[in-house]
């Protein structure tokens, strides 16, 4: 992971989210849901950026989860499928809000 | 125990409390698709009674297809996968069952075929393919049912046209080999990336042989990499070796019986549920009442997207939104209009009748089945069937239309 998206991204358990170093950053804290982990187990938090991009959240969710950058993955808001180039703040997100990790780039027939 | 002999094959699955085999059996399913889902699905909905299929496949069967795809055998390698799927059926599954089989690309169907279905089961490998299936769904307000699977993974994305999103909200990406092969300047001006020096070689390769590479073949493995290295040389990439390149554009996506048997089981009982919510009105007053029951209570429903990991034996549903905005289901797209019927003597070269369609409709281009390019002194007959649509468009704006060619028959 790069040191830019550290500036960004880290666990919600470290008591202090610190300072972003950019000022234009806000950050908020997202819940990432894993449904493929048993229920007790597949929800995680973390601090992102909202005037950042989908894909910033993309690594947060793989930070979250331990996800390989093998596995394509795709993130769910209130039913839609985000757009990884997409702003995050063009989907109104809000503190709290849950955001589903799914697979992506499921093709074969 | 009930001992009143039944001599119905379907009396177990008739003995359900929300079940109407006559539904069943006055439905067409139109399959797109006949490898390892489409091929299940087919045999599934044979086996549970349906009244016609329309099977539509261009591929030959492979060798490599034989570990999951039950309808094929050594012996049907090099034929194809509809015309043996559509015997094997009948002959093994459901002799009663009309069937009519379709060995071309989907773009060349006439869009017919399209409306003679009552519901689309999308079982396509790639990307583009999924895209144009999901147009004519929502043009013709079908439901469309489509599947992928990709090794440990498997999903089922059912569409309702009203009410959920379509496969083309919130602009999904298409995979990096769909824009690769979608973008032709690519093909022949300046490779970006190194990987465009392999699929500049796959279309070399097609102009000189005019067919396409065997990945088990050597020497063309060969062919293919000396193309590859030329531009991979002149562009300073590094080289190519022999496999690296066949795995570069022979890409074939894992595949597993066991998942393409759950996401098919999944895919056609969606299918049989929503001709079921379709035709609602057809059963019984007593079933229907309890029918609508389990619906209030989202006891019976439809997910919008289901996915299947077969690495932890889950299976999840979603609920997806529509994309108000959205070009093909949205509420400007030119797909979710009413589009204009023009009738045509088939006899007409093409060229006569796209003059007189850009001068009555004041746009430029025509467009039809993927863009193909027309010949102008061919009889529009020989192109378009009877009732299907073309679009018109323009540079100048983002209106396009959609119009209903009809032929005019002596009588008319």
């Amino acid at each position: 992971m790069s040191n830019r998206k550290k500036d960004v991204v880290w666990d919600s358990n470290v008591s202090s989210p610190g300072t972003p170093s950019d000022t234009i950053e806000r950050m908020i804290k997202v819940r990432f849901k894993d449904p493929q982990l048993p229920p007790d187990q597949n929800i995680r938090e973390k601090y992102i950026n909202i005037n950042g991009t989908v894909f910033q959240a993309l690594s947060a969710a793989r930070d979250a989860f331990n996800i390989p950058e093998v596995v394509p993955i795709a993130l769910l808001f209130k039913g839609r499928r985000m757009n990884p180039s997409n702003n995050l703040a063009s989907y109104n997100i809000e503190e709290n809000a849950l955001l589903m990790i799914v697979p992506d780039q499921i093709k074969g027939g | 125990m009930n001992s009143i002999p039944s001599d119905s094959v379907f009396d177990r699955q008739e003995r359900l409390s929300i079940w109407d085999q006559s539904i069943i059996e006055d439905s067409c399913v139109l399959i797109i698709g006949l490898g390892g889902t489409g091929g299940e699905v087919a045999k599934n909905l044979a086996l549970l009674g349906i009244g016609k299929l329309i099977l539509v496949d261009m591929d030959t069967i492979e060798f490599s297809n034989l570990n999951r795809q039950l309808l094929f055998s050594r012996s049907d390698i090099g034929k194809n996968k509809a015309r043996v799927a559509k015997e094997v059926i009948k002959d093994r599954f459901n002799s009663s069952i009309d069937i009519d089989a379709y060995s071309d690309t989907i773009q060349s169907l006439p869009f017919s075929i399209f409306e003679e279905a009552d519901i689309i089961s999308g079982c396509v490998d790639n990307f583009l393919a999924r895209q144009y299936i999901n147009e004519h769904a929502i043009e013709l307000s079908l439901p469309f049912i489509d599947s992928a699977t990709d090794g440990y993974f498997g999903q089922v994305q059912s569409i309702d046209v009203k009410n959920t999103a379509c496969l083309a909200c919130d602009s999904p990406h298409p995979p990096e080999e769909t824009r690769l092969l979608t973008a032709p300047c690519t093909l022949v001006g300046t490779p970006r990336i190194r990987e465009h020096c392999a699929w500049k070689a796959l279309y070399e390769f097609h102009t000189l042989n005019e067919r396409e590479p065997d990945e088990n073949s050597s020497e063309d493995a060969l062919k293919l990499t000396k193309l590859a290295n030329e531009s991979a040389s002149k562009y300073n990439f590094p080289l190519f070796d022999e496999k690296e390149v066949i795995q570069t554009v022979l890409y074939h996506v894992p595949s597993l019986i066991t998942v393409n048997a759950v996401t098919s089981g999944i895919q056609s009982q969606e299918i049989i549920k929503t001709l079921f919510l379709d035709k609602l009105n057809h059963f019984p007053e007593k079933s229907r009442k309890y029918f609508q029951t389990l619906i209030d209570s989202e006891r019976f429903r439809i997910p919008d997207l289901t996915i299947y990991s077969a690495l932890t034996g889950t299976i999840n549903s979603f609920d997806l939104k529509k994309d108000p905005e959205c070009l093909v289901c949205g509420d400007s797209s030119m797909y979710c209009q009413n589009p204009t019927t023009i009738n045509i003597n088939p006899k007409s070269k093409c060229r006569t009748i796209f003059t007189v369609l850009k001068r009555k409709f004041k746009k430029d281009f025509i467009g039809f089945r993927g863009n193909t390019l027309i010949p102008g002194d061919v009889p529009v007959g020989e192109i378009l069937k009877d009732r299907d649509r073309i679009t018109v468009s323009s540079l100048i704006d983002d209106d396009e239309k959609r119009i209903i060619i009809r032929f005019k028959t002596k009588k008319s």
